[in-house]
């Protein structure tokens, strides 16, 4: 096969992102893969198990990156940023700056590019708008990619576990989402399996502490999803509570959750060591910056927008896949970095 | 605490007004004449001057609420009240949650519904009123957030340490557009008593309602409202709070009348004074303690005086 020169620029080197450049690099074409961090995995780094499986993101962070430094077709370069781009004929001319990386902070270059990958990735609203919750207030309550960080400091230290295990955890779901009030009408999607998981996760941990999700309804619309969370309730008997709280308040140095159980009609109230807020999920700042530079379409919220019947196409040579469009889950993300990688390059092949 | 306001009062005050329209409430002159006293003194030293106007009447949001007359007669009320604020071309300051929740709601709604307003204007024009939406509504704990720094410097008895529950009410904090602070998490009444000398205590029901729309007037209910000021009281209680401050005349009624009743159903003698925020800051500037009109409390302040030294 004649070697291909061409390359595609692939910006974000989470789960869509390293598909993305790793099925480019399949295919034929060259991908290089920028990631601001000094690692590859992007959210799934900070998760500690996946759903509906319970399987280590780790595992499938490391296979990836196996296979995308022993290709030569691909150039991973982490702790770098895209500064600028030019729209040239037939693809970018982009600036590439170095955030740190043993001495080479604050070095450019330039970079020739036929195509772009947008795949920055989400994230989470800034929870304290609910001054009701108290995140930023009370040390407990947290969001939950914070609580992610907090299973995975429970599960290491899984031998003196006994000590700090908390007595009561309450989840709280929709907390941003779905309300037009502070902006965000939409539903962000995957709130209900990870706080699923999140849930039954404490409860391996700790059997003996008392778990409480507040819902508003779950939407569990997905392979396997549905038997996931039935799994959660009903082995591992999480309290599912059809409520929205109304007030977090401390109490004796803890928690008290008070609510409306709304199937029973009746006021409740709780008492928790812990508060996770499954927060909106929100386009990152810098992603809105990217869609200016590559002119990729934008929604009213941020989030990057298909041309129309071109579902991995944001504009002319601008692909996206991930979390950088809307809220999605790991598997979801890989396929649109499959779905991105052959956009690019059936628009290479054509070129050829 | 969080110092962080929703709105800058600086932004939402570029200026301090010479003149405001202050409008009354009835709760508030009826039930404790002090409140209004303290609110035109304390304007007066900050160099505000107050106007107000006889002809203004209740804001009927009470009513309104109790659903004792048609919703169309509180537009007609509102409309007919501020268009006298806007005979005199000023901004409407009110001392009460209530009224300013009511005008404020009220007046958005004509404001946004072209037919509402002219039905309100249609009724009221039969007396020779007009209404055209140009004041704008405030109430005057805004103005003394905005002037915290003027107050803390007029400040000549300091409340040495005094242990003060604040209220902010419902009907300001639910308006949840426009307010200075986080209504789910407000703090500036905190920093208004930290200013004057005192001891701000977050009790943990703070934000729990004063229970004045449903346990007095029209709908007397004292079974649902007494046990949630038991609840709210009691947290007061052991927080140690030695003053409750209102920003609401209705509150105050709700939180000070309320607690012999507690007494007699619980058996617990509450005995926690209740006095309005414009009064503690005009307590602190030195305001004669005649003129406070303390009289009216049904909770004595004996207590507070005394640690205070007046």
């Amino acid at each position: 096969m004649p070697e291909n020169t061409k390359t595609a620029l692939v910006i974000g080197g989470g789960p869509a992102g390293m598909e993305a450049a790793l099925r480019i690099a399949q295919a034929g074409f060259h991908a290089v893969l920028v990631e601001k961090e000094p690692e590859l995995g992007g959210t799934l780094r900070d998760l500690h198990s996946s759903f509906p499986r319970w399987e280590n993101p780790r595992e499938l962070i490391d296979h990836r990156i196996g296979l995308l430094t022993k290709s030569r077709r691909v150039t991973i370069r982490t702790q770098t940023a895209v500064m600028s781009s030019v729209r040239q004929a037939k693809g970018f001319r982009v600036s590439l700056k170095s955030l740190g990386n043993g001495g080479r902070e604050g070095y450019e270059d330039e970079l020739d590019v036929d195509a772009v990958v947008l795949a920055t990735g989400f994230e989470l609203m800034d929870a304290s708008v609910y001054g009701e919750y108290g995140h930023g207030i009370y040390p407990g309550v947290m969001t939950s990619l914070e609580f992610e960080g907090q299973l995975k400091t429970w599960a290491q230290r899984a031998g003196d576990i006994a000590v700090d295990a908390p007595h009561g955890v309450a989840l709280i779901k929709c907390v941003g989402s779905r309300d037009r009030s502070k902006g965000y009408p939409y539903c962000s999607k995957i709130c209900c399996m990870y706080t699923a998981k999140q849930a039954g996760l404490v409860k391996d941990l700790f059997p003996d502490t008392r778990v409480y999700v507040f819902y508003m309804d779950y939407r569990a619309s997905g392979k396997e999803y549905e038997e996931f969370v039935r799994q959660v309730i009903e082995e591992k008997h999480v309290r599912y509570i059809r409520g929205r709280p109304a007030k977090v308040l401390p109490e004796d140095g803890r928690l008290l959750v008070r609510a409306e159980d709304t199937l029973m009609g009746i006021p409740v109230e709780v008492a928790v060591d812990m508060v996770v807020l499954a927060s909106a999920i929100v386009p990152r700042p810098g992603t809105l910056l990217l869609a200016e530079m590559f002119g990729a379409r934008t929604d009213e919220y941020g989030f990057i927008e298909n041309e129309p019947f071109e579902p991995a196409r944001s504009s002319e040579r601008v692909f996206y896949a991930g979390g950088c469009g809307f809220a999605i889950e790991t598997a979801g993300a890989l396929n649109q970095g499959a779905a991105a990688a052959a956009g690019v390059t059936a628009l290479f092949n054509e070129e050829r | 605490m969080p110092r962080q306001r929703v709105v800058n009062p600086e932004e939402k005050f570029p200026t301090v007004p010479g003149t405001v329209f202050l409008f009354r409430s009835c709760t508030g002159s009826l039930e404790y004449p002090g409140t209004e006293n303290a609110v035109k003194e304390t304007l007066a030293s900050l160099g505000i001057h107050a106007l107000m106007d006889p002809d203004q009447t209740c804001c009927s949001g009470y009513l309104l609420t109790c659903s004792a007359h048609k919703p169309e007669v509180s537009l007609a009320i509102t409309a007919r009240n501020l268009s006298l604020v806007e005979k005199k071309d000023l901004d409407t300051y009110t001392f009460c949650n209530g009224c300013y929740g009511y005008l404020s709601e009220l007046s958005h709604i004509m404001m946004h519904n072209p037919a509402y307003l002219q039905m309100a204007n249609d009724l009221i024009a039969r007396w020779g009123y007009r209404y055209e939406g140009k004041t704008r509504i405030y109430h005057v704990q805004e103005m003394w957030y905005r002037l915290r720094e003027t107050i803390g410097q007029k400040v000549v008895r300091p409340l040495a340490g005094l242990k003060v529950g604040v209220h902010y009410g419902c009907h300001y904090l639910a308006k949840q557009y426009g307010i200075l602070d986080d209504g789910g998490y407000p703090t500036f009444h905190e920093e208004i008593v930290e200013i004057l000398g005192g001891t701000p205590v977050f009790y943990k029901e703070r934000q729990l309602c004063c229970g004045y729309s449903v346990g007095r007037g029209f709908t007397h209910r004292e079974e649902t409202v007494q046990p949630h000021l038991f609840k709210k009281l009691t947290s007061a209680r052991d927080a140690g709070v030695e003053l409750i401050t209102t920003v609401c005349p209705g509150c105050n009624v709700a939180l000070d009348r309320e607690q012999p009743n507690l007494g007699k159903r619980f058996g617990t003698v509450f005995k926690i004074p209740v006095i309005d925020l414009s009064q503690l800051i005009a307590l602190a500037m030195g305001m004669p303690l005649q003129k406070l009109g303390f009289e009216a409390n049904t909770i004595p302040l004996t207590g507070v005086l005394k640690k205070l030294g007046l």
